[in-house]
């Protein structure tokens, strides 16, 4: 009784490890085919099914946006100010105004009339709506000079080459490292110079200083950099400036 | 607790909001100024030419300068304007001028009386408002000074037109050249001979402090070094130095001169003091050691040495004796000379079969070339530092020029020749006259 016990407890332990055996190895050929196969489905898919899904895809888009066109075709032709604002009101108005125009084809002068007034109000309207937005872009540049708008280097650089032509630089001069030069400017909305003033001016006794502290004062005093080429939306930004000219730079 | 709010508020409110924008102007233009530069207001016909006479002196040294253009007179809306009122500026505007100069001048019993101002345009101020008085006869030299007080107003240096340059005057075959020294202003005006020709010259120096010359001589055939003072005319031997190879130089007070000596085949740096004439050894070393020049405070020297194989510029300590070479660019480097504002130091280079004169700071750093030649010699410095003097030859088709004086200032753009009457090298520019 025990050894039958034993022989079948044997003989199922030996059927287990060779049904693990064989299938760690199953197992192996299963996962290079399953690392071939992906690829060649990808490949085949390109070509075949996924093109006609796409396509099928596509032309039910353009069916879509084909579709809506030609029902202004059956229409009668409407005068020109009617196309305009068939045009602007597609999106926004559909068919529910397209039948009340039907209706009204009998009456001619009353419809341009109706028309007439629509339009009118429809263009209040859009006058209201430009305003809007143009508020609204107002209230965001607002926020946004609020937030700290700041200016791009290409609107620096362009405040920076202005002066290049107003300054002629104390060549030559001796230690030019320490000439550098700051002066405050106000501006008003337009870019105006309204105010300059030297900042460092503690080293006005030197006269290498206020040499080089005269030539910049001259620069923005010049009529050519009088008015500033500034990015106007961006006034709190430049309205007032610290400028540090600095010829040692140049001379490098 | 509204302490600890305030301190809260002061520590985390976010300061940016306070903070301008910071903009660094780093380019501008080196172009001129432009000047508009009035006749000065006279009475009659004598006052007239004077007038016309220190224009004509003003407008050429501010424009020689580089830094100054003067404007063409036809631009101006008016070309008088009241000496007691201010201008009206708005015109002054439109001529393009930044700074405006006007004066009166009255000449009476031989004395002239000169009153001038110089305004910015641009910033409406007034810059400078002088009186001069002098001798009709010095109406040249007060064009010069005027002009000195306008470049230095304006560009914060002191000016250098009020001096004059010592050089050697060539003339004669190459077998039979005659070597005189002569002198003459700083724009080529009023020149001078001061030697015969009987004998030769060479490598005349200024003195900064007074006016007198040190030049080399050969007189008798035996190089001496003469000491010339130029008021009185008078001069001296400073001692027999047969194996002088190179002209001295004075120190900034003129107390002191340092020269090359060639002694038993050995070249090196010797002091000479000028009231007891003795002279102290300040380099040891085997082989050539000349060319020496002076720093403005007098602390230190700088020479030219073949001591690390081949020319080179070094800097001596006079105090600590400690040599430092400054000079380590390709090419032979020579005739090292201190700026008289302390910070450059000019040099003649040879390189790739062409000479150089350059600038380096005293440290050997921001070596640059000002100008090349086929043959470039001999710099010296304006008084203020700003310009530099020196000879040049020119090969053009296989034709060597003639010597010639050029001044160039540093930026290395503005060159222009001094006109001579004969060919001319060595220049030696003084100090600004007393």
């Amino acid at each position: 009784m025990t050894f039958g016990l034993l022989k079948s407890i044997i003989l199922h332990f030996g059927i287990l490890i060779i049904f693990f055996y064989g299938a760690e190895i199953f197992k192996k050929n299963k996962r290079f085919e399953i690392y071939e196969i992906p690829l060649e489905i990808v490949d085949v898919s390109d070509k075949t099914v996924n093109k006609v899904q796409q396509k099928k895809k596509v032309k039910k888009k353009i069916k879509k946006t084909i579709f809506q066109p030609p029902k202004p075709k059956s229409k009668p032709k409407p005068p020109e100010f009617v196309k305009k604002e068939e045009k602007s009101s597609k999106s926004k108005k559909p068919k529910k105004k397209e039948e009340v125009i039907k209706k009204e084809e009998k009456d001619n002068k009353r419809m341009s009339s109706i028309l007439k007034s629509i339009e009118k109000i429809k263009s209040q309207k859009s006058v209201d709506d430009l305003k809007k937005t143009k508020e609204e872009e107002k209230e965001e540049e607002v926020k946004n000079i609020n937030l700290g708008e700041k200016l791009t280097l290409s609107e620096l650089d362009m405040i920076k080459k202005q002066f290049y032509d107003c300054w002629i630089v104390p060549a030559g001069a001796k230690n030019l490292k320490d000439l550098v030069v700051s002066i405050k400017l106000k501006l008003d909305e337009d870019g105006k110079v309204v105010y300059a003033k030297l900042i460092n001016d503690k080293s006005l006794n030197d006269p290498f200083f206020r040499a080089a502290a005269e030539s910049a004062l001259r620069a923005v005093n010049h009529p050519s950099c009088k008015k500033l080429k500034v990015p106007q939306k961006k006034y709190d930004t430049w309205k007032s400036l610290i400028l540090d000219f600095n010829p040692s730079i140049m001379f490098k | 607790m509204t302490k600890f709010f305030f301190l809260f508020a002061v520590v985390f409110f976010p300061l940016k909001l306070f903070a301008e924008l910071r903009i660094d102007i780093t380019q501008g233009n080196t172009e001129p100024i432009p000047i508009a530069l009035l006749e000065f207001e006279s009475a009659n016909e004598q006052e007239k030419k004077i007038s016309r006479d220190i224009d004509k002196v003003v407008k050429n040294n501010l424009e020689r300068s580089g830094l100054f253009l003067i404007l063409n007179k036809r631009l101006f809306i008016d070309d008088k304007v009241d000496f007691n009122k201010k201008p009206i500026f708005a015109d002054w505007k439109l001529t393009t001028a930044q700074g405006l100069i006007f004066g009166r001048l009255k000449l009476k019993d031989e004395e002239l009386n000169i009153e001038f101002r110089l305004w910015d345009v641009l910033s409406e101020k007034q810059m400078v408002a002088q009186q001069l008085t002098t001798e009709k006869s010095n109406w040249r030299r007060i064009a010069h000074v005027i002009s000195d007080m306008i470049y230095q107003r304006i560009t914060g240096e002191s000016g250098y037109f009020d001096s004059r340059i010592v050089y050697i005057s060539e003339s004669g075959s190459k077998t039979n050249r005659k070597k005189r020294l002569a002198i003459m202003d700083q724009d080529g005006e009023n020149h001078k001979f001061l030697t015969d020709g009987s004998f030769l010259a060479l490598t005349p120096r200024f003195s900064p402090a007074a006016q007198e010359v040190a030049y080399l001589s050969y007189n008798s055939k035996v190089p001496r070094i003469f000491l010339l003072n130029l008021n009185t005319g008078v001069q001296k031997v400073l001692g027999d130095f047969p194996g002088m190879t190179f002209s001295p130089r004075f120190s900034a007070d003129g107390k002191k001169l340092v020269m090359s000596l060639a002694r038993n085949g050995n070249t090196d740096i010797y002091e000479m003091n000028l009231s007891s004439l003795k002279i102290k050894q300040l380099t040891f070393y085997e082989g050539i050691d000349t060319a020496p020049s002076y720093s403005p405070d007098g602390k230190f020297i700088t020479f030219e040495s073949d001591r690390s194989g081949s020319q080179k510029i070094y800097v001596m300590n006079l105090k600590s004796k400690k040599i430092k070479r400054i000079s380590f660019g390709n090419g032979k480097y020579a005739t090292p000379v201190w700026s008289p504002r302390g910070d450059l130091i000019a040099f003649t280079k040879f390189l790739g079969g062409e000479f150089y004169i350059g600038v380096m700071y005293t440290d050997g750093k921001g070596e640059r070339v000002v100008h090349k030649s086929y043959l470039v010699e001999g710099p010296t410095w304006s008084p203020n530092g700003r310009v530099l003097a020196f000879y040049s030859q020119i090969k053009s088709k296989k034709k060597i020029s003639a010597p010639k004086i050029k001044l160039i200032d540093l930026t290395g753009v503005n060159l222009r020749e001094l006109i001579t009457p004969s060919d001319a090298s060595d220049p030696a520019w003084s100090g600004l006259l007393p």
